[in-house]
């Protein structure tokens, strides 16, 4: 018979949770949401022995207060979920501060075992530990484990089972805090007692510690929970007591409370273990001299993110190519199978083309999380944080801020999941609302077309300039946002800086292809969607035989003068190209998106845009990579050998450098695409969304409208 | 909510402070490579919360790795390297040692 049961992971960051979940589960793992919050919740199975399991990882927390989102999901899991096993993964290297959140756990009476992992970094510092004694203090099995070596893992998995097995004996609070706090306790324990029941999950000393500490979800729950009048009771009780100690002792109450969790721990320590002193400078410290130097801290973080880039951009463009030419090879072949019709155009230009456009990117995205987690597993992106923090901080924003922002030049939707790393709400929603500001690589292809059109020979200051004026505009933002909408002050910056560390293939491996992964569902089934919807926008209603002018009568015309000998073989040609190409505008003029270029070119007429520019843009909202391949369709439909330099010409001779620069700026400010909206809506809300779309489209809108009326003045 | 946060810097206990008070400093000025004692924390509670987590508890030791101007610092506090914001800084009080 087949037990099953579950095991959640709790520990702090950097204790090398993630490793021993991969440990236990191997890759076969899934990545979500908690609901209603942003923060990932990693689940996966195990068969071990007689033992089905279900591992949950929750997030890395040093504490169980309500600092922060991953500290609110991690309690509210413990007790509302109540796994069966909890696993507390504690860097045995630096026991005092992991112990505090084992000692949290611990006051939380849940069935436990610890993981004391990095166990050879004790070994090495020749730190004598007396497991069992330890073990006894804190009332749960102790376990040796190194997550990078795959050790203790079975171990792991028996203490678990056996303490599945055990009936919980009758606990009692390990932690006297004193007699001053222990009377304040008291009083509340007293003003709850007979209100056990309707606040069943939790114990009501728990609940008095928390009162006492000021913890503002236990307040908001109370007063959900509890009725007016306890409540008014209890408020008035809860600041005399909190008064009456900061009176008695000169300290707030959560401060003492920690003093005496830290003391425990303290005692446990001293008793526990014998510590070899090991004073002298680590070599964390000697690589932090280097990496975060007053002078030399910011060029060489300025230089590992050029890295970053060239590896991504430049060795990305290779798998790149070799995809593009796969797809190119592929649609050519299905051309051949299928006959032509409405469903050979669907699959082609539809389905593969836009499909496509997003596909060929995951090289470059790959790459892009593959350099971004070793930086993290390795331990510098703390440290870039915390180089970044004093630029940031001038906008009103948080260090970690910088690392989305960074990677909204390479693609908007991962960067968007980055800003799960920002505590603070406020600092998270102003940092995704600046985010489109930094050019993403889909921009760049419409840079690299309307600067070598408008400014050949000046193009690479020209997109430059364009990168600057995002990042201008970015600051701004941030800084409007912050007076307006987000107002405070930017989350106080605090940060573990921890031991730097060689990341594991195995941890990188699996960091990169859970994003990767959420990428491709996310981006690739709205890009499917929109394909479809973009690909019908330009094909119905079709025109059959509603053209204007009749092109059969203009073609047998040509043809006869041909074969007469009238006109030359030149001649010939282009004219059969140009009725070409005017059959193909008149088509798409009669189809939908010709319609809504037509309908919305008043809007754009002040901006300089006409009806295929306001097309051309609007159809950047599928993806701003769809820009120029709908101008591509709406200039030279007909593909010839030297269509390329067609377009780019018959592209120059209607508009002028100001309506190209115009339409670079349009394309930068406004949102990236829907793709990343739909990200946004899951990450933000749909308020903040539809704020995102509406703001950033009146922003493009009215500089644009700035940028073409006040240069028309000089032209 | 029920009380505000910030009761806690308004009621700083005067008579501790006084006491000691002439060689009391905030983080923010603090030298570096030197040792300090921790005398007081004074955020709101949910970043004392944080910081007490974090292992800056009054009469713990700590000591100043690198002040980078008027930007963050970085510091030692019970085994941990952590960085810290000028803003929290200036609410952590600490004294020197030896």
């Amino acid at each position: 018979m087949v037990k099953e049961f579950t095991i959640a992971l709790v520990g702090s960051p950097n204790s090398g949770k993630t490793t021993i979940f991969n440990d236990l589960t191997g890759s076969r793992q899934h990545v979500g949401n908690y609901p209603g919050v942003t923060v990932e919740q990693k689940t996966g199975r195990k068969k071990y022995k007689d033992y089905l399991i279900n591992l949950v990882d929750l997030p890395g927390t040093y504490s169980l207060t309500a600092y922060s989102m991953e500290e609110l999901v991690t309690r509210d899991y413990i007790i509302s979920r109540k796994p069966e096993v909890v696993i507390n993964v504690v860097d045995s290297s630096n026991l005092e501060r992991n112990l505090y959140l084992t000692e949290q756990l611990l006051e939380l009476d849940v069935p436990m075992v610890i993981a004391f992992n990095m166990a050879d970094i004790l070994e090495k510092n020749k730190d004598k530990v007396n497991i069992e004694l330890l073990s006894l203090f804190f009332r749960a099995p102790i376990v040796p484990t190194i997550g990078n070596k795959n050790k203790g893992i079975n171990d792991l998995l028996d203490a678990a089972i056996k303490v599945f097995e055990t009936i919980p004996d009758r606990k009692r609070p390990v932690i006297k805090y004193g007699e001053e706090i222990e009377n304040e306790i008291l009083r509340i324990e007293n003003l709850l007692k007979n209100k056990s029941d309707s606040l069943k999950p939790f114990n009501i000393r728990w609940i008095s510690l928390k009162l006492l500490e000021q913890d503002i979800e236990v307040l908001k729950y109370l007063g959900k929970t509890l009725d007016a009048k306890t409540i008014i009771n209890l408020q008035d009780l809860i600041k005399y007591s909190i008064s009456h100690l900061k009176n008695v002792t000169g300290y707030s109450p959560e401060i003492l409370i920690a003093q005496s969790r830290y003391g425990f721990i303290n005692g446990a320590i001293r008793e526990a273990i014998v510590k070899e002193d090991s004073s002298g400078i680590s070599i964390s410290d000697k690589v932090d001299k280097i990496l975060i130097n007053r002078i030399f801290g910011l060029p060489i973080f300025i230089l590992i993110m050029w890295i970053l880039f060239q590896i991504v951009f430049k060795l990305g463009d290779y798998p790149v190519n070799w995809l593009n030419t796969g797809l190119n090879k592929f649609a050519e072949i299905l051309s051949k199978v299928i006959p032509a019709g409405l469903l050979k155009s669907l699959l082609i230009d539809g389905i593969i083309g836009g499909v496509g456009g997003i596909l060929v990117f995951i090289p470059k995205i790959m790459l892009l999380f593959i350099v971004i987690a070793i930086l993290e597993d390795s331990g510098y992106m703390a440290r870039a944080a915390f180089i970044m923090d004093r630029l940031m901080h001038k906008i009103g924003l948080h260090g970690k801020s910088f690392v989305p922002l960074l990677i909204g030049f390479g693609c908007t939707i991962p960067a968007y999941m980055c800003g799960r790393t920002l505590e603070n709400k406020n600092d998270r929603l102003i940092t995704m609302h600046i985010n489109t500001f930094m050019s993403c690589g889909g921009r760049l292809p419409i840079y690299i077309l309307f600067a070598g059109i408008f400014f050949p020979g000046n193009s690479g200051n020209i997109i430059f300039s364009i990168y600057l004026i995002g990042m201008a505009a970015a600051v701004l933002v941030a800084k409007f946002l912050r007076l307006t909408r987000f107002k405070g002050e930017a989350e106080p910056f605090v940060m573990e800086l921890p031991p730097y560390r060689t990341p594991t293939f195995k941890g990188v491996f699996i960091h990169m292809w859970e994003r990767t992964w959420l990428y491709i569902k996310k981006a690739g089934t709205i890009i499917l969607a929109i394909s479809i919807i973009m690909w019908i926008l330009f094909t119905f209603p079709r025109i059959g035989d509603n053209y204007a002018k009749n092109y059969n009568e203009q073609l047998n015309n040509l043809n006869s003068s041909y074969y007469a000998g009238a006109i030359s073989k030149d001649y010939y040609n282009n004219e059969i190209l140009k009725i070409d190409k005017e059959k193909a505008i008149e088509k798409i003029e009669y189809s939908a998106a010709g319609r809504i270029g037509h309908f919305i070119e008043p809007a754009f007429k002040p901006l300089g845009f006409d009806w295929k520019l306001s097309l051309a843009s609007v159809s950047g909202i599928a993806g701003k990579e769809v820009v120029v391949s709908t101008l591509g369709t709406l200039f030279s439909i007909v593909k010839t050998g030297n269509s390329q330099s067609d377009f780019k010409s018959s592209m120059a001779k209607q508009y002028n450098p100001l309506i190209g620069y115009n339409f670079m700026i349009f394309s930068l400010l406004y949102f990236p695409c829907i793709a990343s909206m739909a990200v946004f809506r899951k990450e933000a809300g749909t308020k903040e969304m539809l704020f995102q779309i509406g703001f950033t489209f009146s922003l493009a809108w009215i500089v644009s409208l700035i940028i073409y009326q006040a240069g028309r003045l000089f032209i | 909510m029920l009380m505000s946060g910030n009761d806690n810097l308004k009621n700083i206990n005067d008579s501790t402070l006084n006491q000691i008070s002439d060689k009391i400093i905030s983080l923010a000025n603090a030298g570096r490579n030197k040792r300090y004692r921790i005398e007081k924390i004074s955020g709101c509670s949910s970043l004392n919360m944080r910081l007490l987590s974090l292992g800056f508890i009054p009469g713990e030791y700590i000591k100043v790795i690198d002040q980078y101007g008027k930007g963050p610092l970085t510091a030692y506090v019970k085994g941990n390297k952590v960085a810290l914001g000028r803003g929290v800084a200036g609410k952590i009080f600490i004294s020197e040692v030896d």
